[in-house]
């Protein structure tokens, strides 16, 4: 450990002296702390952090300043490098958004080499061998391997730690004394419901120890100490908290949920069967989905409540992730998949067109992994019918899982099968929305003899008598009406028990244990407490006795205890406002470029408001923009109104420094709902700025120290880079602008430099791409070529986005001409230059053969209805036209797909490049093959151009795809 | 886990404490607890029938109180009544998948609207999750249905401290924000000339009217079903499906549903109720039948206001804001303790918007015809 570093020589022998010595003693002070540190840890194994240092505030400003003198001087020995790793872990701490390098080197001078990174990450190395400090873990970690370590040894970086504070004080009523005592575990359990969360918080919660570890340490008494975290820190950390006021009370709500747990005695397990718990106390079915029908306008209609889905996510990671990116399958669900994340929200109904068919999984992730899809699979499981549902209100009924009816009530039994013919007179078929099943209601007899039992039988149906068993008091989470209910963690539910008959003794057998309760003389009703119940599924036997213990009545009754669902800032489908995004939590990237969609519910024609709020590393508010909808706000609504409000001057002038923008929705009726979007943290990111030179890009590297390759196309030959390099400050700029691309390995980032113009009139490129071939290579990259353009993040500058629109169109109109031929690759360019071509002249060159003149009336038929459908159900209209007159090989029968891509094609190739490669291959063939098709669905596309003007940002007016 | 047999008074007792109340000053079956209980289910069920919310509290609650079954669920149905008005629940529509559109019950915003001396607290938040943060939560007291809480000194900013806890601020005009003046004859021009333009409605099943020929002390009994006789324009509901029963507006000929219209008119998220109740009163008045309020002046005491029919939202808020809940009697729905000052000015209001006739308990009319 003694031997030399090579890579901070001192700059001068002199210069180095006093640095060396400062560096030398704190070396020396913190090798001893952290010597005692890890040996107070060992015997409970958990890890020390580079932040837990012990320093006074001042004694760590001297720190930073001494290893800022030794870094300039290059002056870091390998005997004195723990400064440089508590410094690095202090900058960890501090730092905000995505800018950690930055904002070491800028605070460090002479720290500008990348090499530098992996020498940082050596030590950090050093310190986990000699002093059992923590080591990063999880997908993040692994991803960024250098700068993971400076983070995770800042334990909870400041910005982080409101996050934090909200997930403990949502989750504070389902915390037991176990999981306070079982980090890992608290961990796991706070990182499922941490999905709605910033994109930073769910990388810091991918450490499930780590997280799982400070929750407990916060969580703590007053004058309890942790052992997992220094007490200085931990109290650095409660004293940084307690800044916002609404941070420190959601801690101190979850730390008095905490410690009334603690004072209770009340210990309730978590334990599950065949994972070393309990044996008899097992989880519920996690998503086994609720049924419920529900009156509408042609008869009964069955409806499918997904659950919570966050307890599987924290016993499968990875099936969170894949619900978090991919879209959803709900059998019976008619209409498009379900949006990305959507189902992490609990509680949605969703209404069955179908009722799901026996041999399908109810709930699948489009294109997920199938150990993902085996999982849901395994644990979405529809019973086996009938399907019995009791009346709980005028045209509302929820399914009875026992299938048990009792006298003098109401139900709907549906059924797979057409009902028998001899159907007692008390049941009697009823009309079913839902295709695929029957169903019939019953009123059952209030006096049931054998002949009513039979019947019911045959049906598949029991009945209960002389027993009934409810929920009383507090109201439960969910009662079905018949032997299923459901209470929130650390309530002890209570059972109203009613017999007709005279009754002695009660046996219970919850869980596989049985106890006896004496009945009250002369009574036929009594109240049980079942007290203490862990979180999970009780199977609840329930027998009674007459005075000559001859078994009078049984019945099972099912207790679910669940902890309650967190609610997140964008609200719940209980509220009269909520947003929903996609995907959940939007970053302000996604946002910004349009690729997520944000759906605001709310009763139709209410005017709310939305607000923009945009706000910089620091919190300090930038801007706000404010705009009045009618709701609700569709997802196709969302593009026009972002973009008009995106186009705020006051927004666009500080987007380039905007950290978190916040879309809040109120309404004096019906509250506020907010939704929150950050910077991701990304290896390499662009922002753009301006100064008095103009605009410029400045490129923030957060790689592992790999080298980086800029590229830059000028609007006028886009398909053209030149390889160029930022200045000192990492700054690009080309007074013409362009598309700026960096590179790193496998990693790279794109934006559209603006050109330093200062009217529209002084900026009209004329993007000329090189000759290009007709052939599949050529057209698949001319296709990449305009995903480049397109996937580049905007700036906030109008001039930047109308060159990339003009590229793009340049692009699109190049590559129809190519795969359309010679005379078409003309008027294409006419079209683009003079603008001069007519749209009879346009349909005519679609073909004089007569199918090709059938395509081409229907385009010019269709024209002006097709001009208010979304461009997906253009395509379908499309697809007619062509199954009805195109002669084209394998091309019979109608292929919405297909033509959903002659479109695309026509219209934004750039959307194309997140289409399976080998399918947009046969697509590009065959249209290789019939080269009128891209004419056809060019004339259309232009057609329906020059017919619209809904505002939407979209290459081709009115073909902003979704 | 424990298992054992509790007494219903030790069981009352607790789920009194459960919802955060104290079971020395509310029994299970007080309109503090029922309102409570209803926000627990409410923030577990929304959105819902009204219905289902008054189902799920009752089975709750049953065999736990001494009060008679019917007793307990007409305390229910009121609480749900009251809450939606105050703001604790919103009745909004709910266009479902499949394209249809019931009103039904949501969680009403945490909000608070402040006053001189304190603040009244509204809304519920889902999952049975207290309202306020456990510092604050002692610090809420009850009037029936209505939570507040009250300034320690003059100078506490609570509205800052209620914002700080998430809750939402409507201003007091807001709240209790009115429809405008209007002739009762205006009112019903209005709404006569809606109908007018209405199309056939076809046949309505299971629709009941208010009979303007009845007893206006009596609320309850001035329902009933159309009759073969029936001629003219009524106040109605008519059952939904699946959904809060819907106020409308009929227009019936020889005891058949010929036209009709749903309330509310004025915008989607006002309450039906509160645009039939006004109307009744409007009918009335002007049928020369109309409601009545009356003032109860005992010595010792402030004056006390019985009302005999439902009062729209906007002015059961006024009333929580400027008077203090009395116990009822003599067969009102609501009696309303005012200042002895604040009595004419309440009783003129009230003829003003509603046009109500107002009498002095013992006889002598005050009525402002």
């Amino acid at each position: 450990m003694i031997s030399r570093d090579k890579k901070f020589e001192p700059a001068s022998p002199g210069g180095s002296e006093a640095g060396g010595e400062d560096l030398g003693a704190l070396h020396v002070r913190l090798h001893e702390h952290f010597c005692g540190l890890r040996d107070s840890r060992s015997a409970i194994g958990a890890p020390v952090f580079a932040l837990e240092h012990g320093l006074a505030s001042a004694e760590v400003s001297l720190l930073c300043e001494v290893v800022v003198s030794a870094i300039s001087e290059g002056a870091i020995y390998s005997d004195t490098w723990l400064p440089l790793v508590v410094y690095a872990a202090e900058i960890g701490y501090e730092f905000s958004g995505d800018e950690y390098w930055q904002t070491f080197e800028s605070r460090t001078p002479g720290w500008t080499d990348g090499k530098n990174r992996t020498y940082l990450r050596q030590r950090f190395c050093e310190f986990k061998d000699l002093y059992g400090g923590a080591e990063p873990v999880g997908p993040w970690a692994k991803h960024f391997s250098i700068i993971c370590w400076p983070i995770s040894h800042a334990v909870l970086p400041a910005d982080l730690q409101r996050h934090l504070a909200r997930l403990l004080y949502e989750y504070r009523r389902a915390l037991t004394s176990d999981l306070l005592a079982d980090p890992e575990e608290l961990g796991r359990h706070l990182a499922a419901r941490a999905f709605h969360t910033s994109s930073r918080f769910q990388h810091f919660a991918q450490n499930v120890g780590l997280l799982g570890r400070v929750a407990a340490s916060l969580l703590l008494g007053e004058r309890d100490q942790s052992p997992f975290l220094l007490a200085s820190t931990l109290n650095r950390i409660l004293e940084d908290l307690s800044d916002e006021r609404a941070a420190r009370r959601w801690l101190h709500d979850a730390r008095t949920a905490a410690a009334r747990l603690r004072t209770r005695g009340f210990l309730p397990t978590l334990h599950s069967r065949g994972n070393g718990g309990e044996e008899g106390v097992v989880l519920a079915p996690l998503t086994d989905p609720k049924l419920s029908l529900q009156m509408d306008e042609g008869g009964w209609s069955a409806y499918m409540e997904v659950p919570d889905l966050s307890p599987l996510a924290g016993r499968f990671p990875e099936v969170a992730d894949e619900l978090g990116r991919r879209r959803a399958l709900l059998a019976g669900v008619a209409g498009p998949p379900i949006a990305r994340g959507r189902l992490l929200y609990p509680g949605q109904r969703f209404r069955l067109d179908e009722w799901p068919p026996d041999v399908e999984p109810l709930l699948m992730v489009e294109g997920g992994e199938s150990a993902t899809n085996s999982i849901l699979a395994d644990q979405s499981v529809l019973p086996p019918g009938p399907w019995l549902f009791s009346l709980r209100a005028p045209g509302y009924a929820t399914e009875v899982r026992s299938k048990q009816v009792r006298p003098g009530a109401e139900y709907i039994l549906v059924l797979k099968d057409a009902p028998p013919p001899d159907l007692p007179q008390w049941a009697f078929g009823v009309a079913v929305e839902t295709v695929g099943v029957h169903a019939l209601e019953l009123q059952v007899p209030s006096v049931i003899d054998e002949g009513h039992v039979a019947s019911l039988r045959r049906m598949g149906i029991g009945v209960l008598t002389d027993l009934e068993v409810r929920p009383a008091g507090l109201v439960p989470a969910s009662w079905d009406g018949e032997g299923q209910a459901e209470w929130l963690a650390a309530e002890d539910p209570v059972l109203f028990v009613t017999s007709t008959r005279r009754i002695s003794k009660s046996i219970w057998v919850i869980d596989d244990q049985p106890v006896v309760i004496p009945w009250p003389d002369g009574e036929n009703q009594v109240f049980i407490e079942v007290g203490d119940l862990a979180i999970g599924r009780h199977e609840v036997l329930v027998s009674l006795f007459d005075p000559d213990n001859a078994l009078v009545a049984e019945e099972t009754v099912v207790l679910d205890i669940r902890p309650p669902r967190l609610r997140p800032e964008s609200g719940t489908g209980r509220e009269g406002l909520v947003i929903l995004a996609t995907p959940v939590s939007p970053t302000l990237n996604e946002l910004w470029d349009g690729e997520a969609v944000v759906e605001v519910r709310g009763p139709p024609g209410v005017e709310a408001r939305i607000d923009l709020v945009l706000r910089d590393r620091s919190g300090a508010k930038l801007a706000l923009a404010r705009e009045g909808v009618h709701l609700p706000v569709e997802a196709q609504d969302w593009a026009g109104l972002f973009d008009r409000i995106r186009g705020d001057e006051s927004v666009q002038k500080v987007y380039d420094e905007v950290e978190t923008c916040e879309i809040r929705v109120s309404h004096d009726d019906l509250g506020a709902v907010a939704l929150r979007c950050e910077r991701p943290f990304a290896a390499l990111r662009w922002a753009a700025a301006r100064d008095g030179q103009g605009p410029f890009l400045r490129l923030i590297d957060n790689t592992e120290g790999n080298p980086v390759e800029i590229s830059l196309y000028d609007f006028s030959s886009p398909d053209h880079p030149e390889i160029v390099a930022v200045d000192d400050h990492s700054h690009l700029r080309f007074k013409a602008g362009g598309l700026a691309v960096a590179s790193a390995g496998t990693i790279s980032t794109a934006m559209i430099l603006p050109p330093t113009v200062r009217h529209l009139g002084d900026f009209q490129p004329v993007p000329r791409l090189r000759p290009g071939r007709a052939s599949l290579e050529g057209i698949s990259h001319r296709i990449e070529l305009a995903g480049k353009w397109g996937a580049a993040s905007r700036s906030s500058n109008p001039f930047g986005e109308f060159g990339r629109v003009k590229v793009l169109r340049s692009i699109t109109a190049d590559m129809a001409g190519l795969i359309g031929g010679h005379q078409w690759f003309a008027l294409e360019r006419r079209t683009t230059e003079k603008e001069d071509v007519s749209e009879e002249v346009l349909l005519r060159a679609i073909g004089s053969k007569g199918y090709q003149r059938a395509v081409a009336h229907d385009v010019s038929r269709w024209t002006e209805r097709l001009v208010s459908e979304p461009p997906q159900e253009r395509a379908e209209s499309f697809a007619v036209s062509l199954a009805a007159h195109a002669r084209i090989p394998r091309y019979r029968s109608e292929d919405p797909r297909f033509a959903e891509f002659l479109l695309r094609l026509a219209s934004a190739p750039d959307s194309l490049c997140g289409w399976d490669s080998e399918e947009l291959s046969i697509q590009v063939q065959r249209v290789l093959q019939a080269p009128f098709l891209i004419r056809a669905a060019r004339c259309l596309v232009l057609a329906i151009e020059a017919r619209t003007s809904d505002g939407l940002p979209a290459t081709f007016e009115g073909w902003a795809w979704r | 886990m424990e298992i054992a047999r509790i007494e219903r008074t030790q069981l009352a007792h607790r789920v009194v404490e459960s919802l955060g109340l104290d079971p020395q000053t509310a029994r299970l079956d007080s309109s503090t607890a029922i309102a409570a209980s209803v926000r627990r289910a409410a923030s577990f069920l929304c959105p819902t029938p009204p219905a289902a919310l008054v189902r799920e509290v009752n089975d709750a609650l049953f065999g736990l109180t001494e009060s008679p079954l019917q007793e307990i669920r007409d305390a229910i149905y009121s609480a749900v009544n009251a809450l939606v008005a105050l703001g604790d629940l919103v009745e909004l529509p709910l266009e479902d998948s499949g394209g249809l559109s019931r009103r039904h019950l949501f969680l009403g915003p945490p909000s608070y609207v402040p006053q001189a001396s304190r603040c009244i607290v509204l809304g519920v938040r889902p999952e049975g999750a207290p309202i306020l943060s456990e510092g604050m939560l002692g610090r809420i007291e009850y009037d029936g249905e209505v939570r507040f809480i009250r300034r320690r000194e003059e100078s506490e900013d609570l509205e800052e401290l209620l914002a700080g806890e998430g809750l939402f601020g409507l201003g007091l005009e807001h709240w209790l924000k009115a429809p405008r003046r209007a002739s009762p004859g205006d009112l019903v021009e209005e709404y006569i000339a809606r109908l007018d333009a209405a199309g056939d409605s076809g046949d309505i099943e299971g629709i009941r009217m208010i009979d303007p020929s009845s007893d206006v002390v009596y609320y309850r009994g001035r329902w009933r079903a159309p009759k073969q006789d029936d001629d003219g324009r009524f106040v109605a509901r008519r059952p939904q499906a699946y959904g809060a029963d819907l106020w409308c507006f009929a227009e019936v000929r020889d005891g058949r549903v010929g036209k009709l219209i749903d309330l509310p008119i004025a915008s989607p998220i006002a309450r039906g109720a509160d645009e039939a109740w006004r109307l009744q009163a409007a009918i009335d008045r002007l049928s020369g039948n109309p409601q009545r309020l009356r003032i109860r002046r005992l010595p010792g005491q402030a004056p006390i206001v019985d009302v005999f029919s439902p009062l729209p939202s906007w002015h059961q808020r006024r009333l929580e804001y400027n008077a203090a809940r009395a116990d009822r009697s003599g067969g009102a729905l609501f009696s309303y303790s005012l200042a002895a000052d604040d009595v004419a000015e309440e009783v003129r209001y009230l003829t003003e918007m509603l046009w109500l006739e107002s009498e002095e308990a013992g006889g002598s009319d005050h009525g402002s015809r």
